[in-house]
């Protein structure tokens, strides 16, 4: 959805056009499910952070500034969201805590679906929260770093050395399920 | 031993280009140093991974929850939709009168060929549900190219089935709506700004041509007993060529 369309339905949205809003549900709902089922790492924790997400940002849609675009502020909602469900139920795991099975899990042999998926999400759970926010979003949500750096409000320098330090961190966490080293 | 620069050069390198200056000391670490690439080899593996890291299934039923439960501002000024209902009542059943009586023809005239009936535009606005109240969208989607830019939804207001269909035009754009489904047909319109160039309809299909911003709602069911089964095609043309088509199906 390009800027120009997406500026027109949030301003539909703020005199109450609910078609407006629906469309706006449907273009980023399954983005936000997956950047939040991607940092929680369940799937009804991520549906009920999408929809807080979701009745946050209509709940403001007022205060929205269209300088920035909407996907920005819905994808900012739903990582806090996410953090702060994390922080509310005391799931926030530091790396080291929790540790996937370590059958198959060669990152040059592994098929990533099924438990192999189950097993790299698990991997992904152990990075600190705001490593874990911005791979979620080059990742899950084709963001570039400016568009990260807006999202998260960081430096783009930020943005780059997180996504190095986590990438660094799941290459090690990787390379110590392998049950067989490359070479 | 990889220097940490290069190492965070590559990874920089697996999220878009870098600079020359970076490229080009990176390709003499990489040329001259063994460790280099196998470190670069292995950061590929986990952004591999990680991109085909497939999206987990979006859950049955949450786009609805959401969508009813969004609270959004009032309204901030009428629709020429509103206007008719502050008619004198004489005026206000005139209209509905003469919506009924067309509406039956649709009813008891089962054609499956397209109609073109002089007075349509006399019926427009009077007898589809306003989007107040409870709406369920049950699905959507836009479409936008070059001149044309379009957006449709299946709804449920209260318990009234409804097509929602806006579109503008540079250039005139024909659109063809088609009820697969069973257990539901058009049975009545509603057109904020009424300037189609043609209009036709029968009981499971439309076609109207238009230009401008336009924006319709058709009232497919009253009852809403027939939402599973509903199933509505779109297309979209222009000077004979096909621009989009797309089927609203709901999603629950």
């Amino acid at each position: 959805m390009d800027k120009t369309r997406e500026i027109e339905l949030v301003e539909l949205c703020k005199n109450g056009d609910r078609l407006a809003m629906g469309t706006l549900v449907r273009n980023y709902e399954r983005q936000v499910y997956n950047a939040a089922y991607r940092m929680l790492g369940n799937p009804d924790d991520a549906a009920d952070v999408t929809q807080t997400a979701f009745l946050k940002a209509f709940e403001g849609i007022t205060r929205f500034n269209p300088k920035y675009k909407f996907f920005s502020w819905i994808y900012r909602i739903t990582i806090n969201e996410a953090i702060d469900q994390l922080n509310r139920r005391g799931r926030s795991e530091p790396l080291g805590e929790t540790e996937p099975e370590s059958d198959q899990a060669d990152p040059g042999q592994m098929a990533v679906s099924g438990e192999a998926g189950a097993r790299l999400q698990a991997v992904i759970m152990q990075l600190p929260e705001n490593h874990r926010s911005v791979l979620v979003l080059r990742y899950y949500n084709e963001c570039n770093y400016q568009q990260i750096s807006e999202i998260l409000q960081i430096p783009e320098k930020t943005v780059k050395s997180r996504l190095f330090s986590a990438r660094q961190q799941l290459k090690d966490r990787l390379s110590t399920l392998e049950p067989h080293s490359n070479g | 031993m990889v220097d940490e620069r290069i190492k965070a050069l590559i990874s920089e390198s697996l999220d878009h280009p870098l600079a020359p200056e970076d490229r080009s000391e990176l390709d003499q670490a990489l040329e001259s140093s063994a460790e280099a690439r196998e470190y670069l080899e292995s950061l590929q593996q986990v952004d591999a991974m990680l991109a085909e890291l497939p999206a987990e299934p979006f859950p049955d039923g949450l786009h609805d929850s959401i969508v009813s439960r969004v609270q959004l501002p009032a309204p901030a000024k009428k629709s020429w939709l509103s206007g008719l209902r502050e008619l004198p009542g004489m005026v206000r059943y005139g209209f509905a009168a003469a919506a009924g009586l067309v509406i039956a023809i649709g009813l008891y005239e089962i054609r499956p060929e397209m109609v073109d009936p002089p007075n349509s535009q006399d019926l427009m606005g009077t007898m589809v549900p306003k989007r107040t109240g409870q709406v369920t969208v049950l699905d959507t989607f836009s479409f936008e190219q070059d001149s044309l830019s379009t957006s449709a939804a299946l709804e449920r207001r209260e318990d009234e089935l409804v097509l929602d269909l806006r579109l503008d035009a540079e250039q005139p754009v024909e659109v063809r709506i088609q009820l697969l489904g069973e257990g539901y047909s058009f049975q009545a319109l509603a057109q904020s700004q009424p300037s189609f160039e043609t209009f036709e309809f029968g009981d499971r299909a439309i076609r109207a041509v238009a230009r401008g911003p336009q924006e319709f709602s058709v009232l497919l069911d009253p009852t809403g007993e027939s939402t599973r089964n509903a199933r509505v095609k779109l297309e979209y043309s222009s000077r004979g060529g096909l621009l989009e088509e797309r089927e609203l199906v709901p999603r629950q």
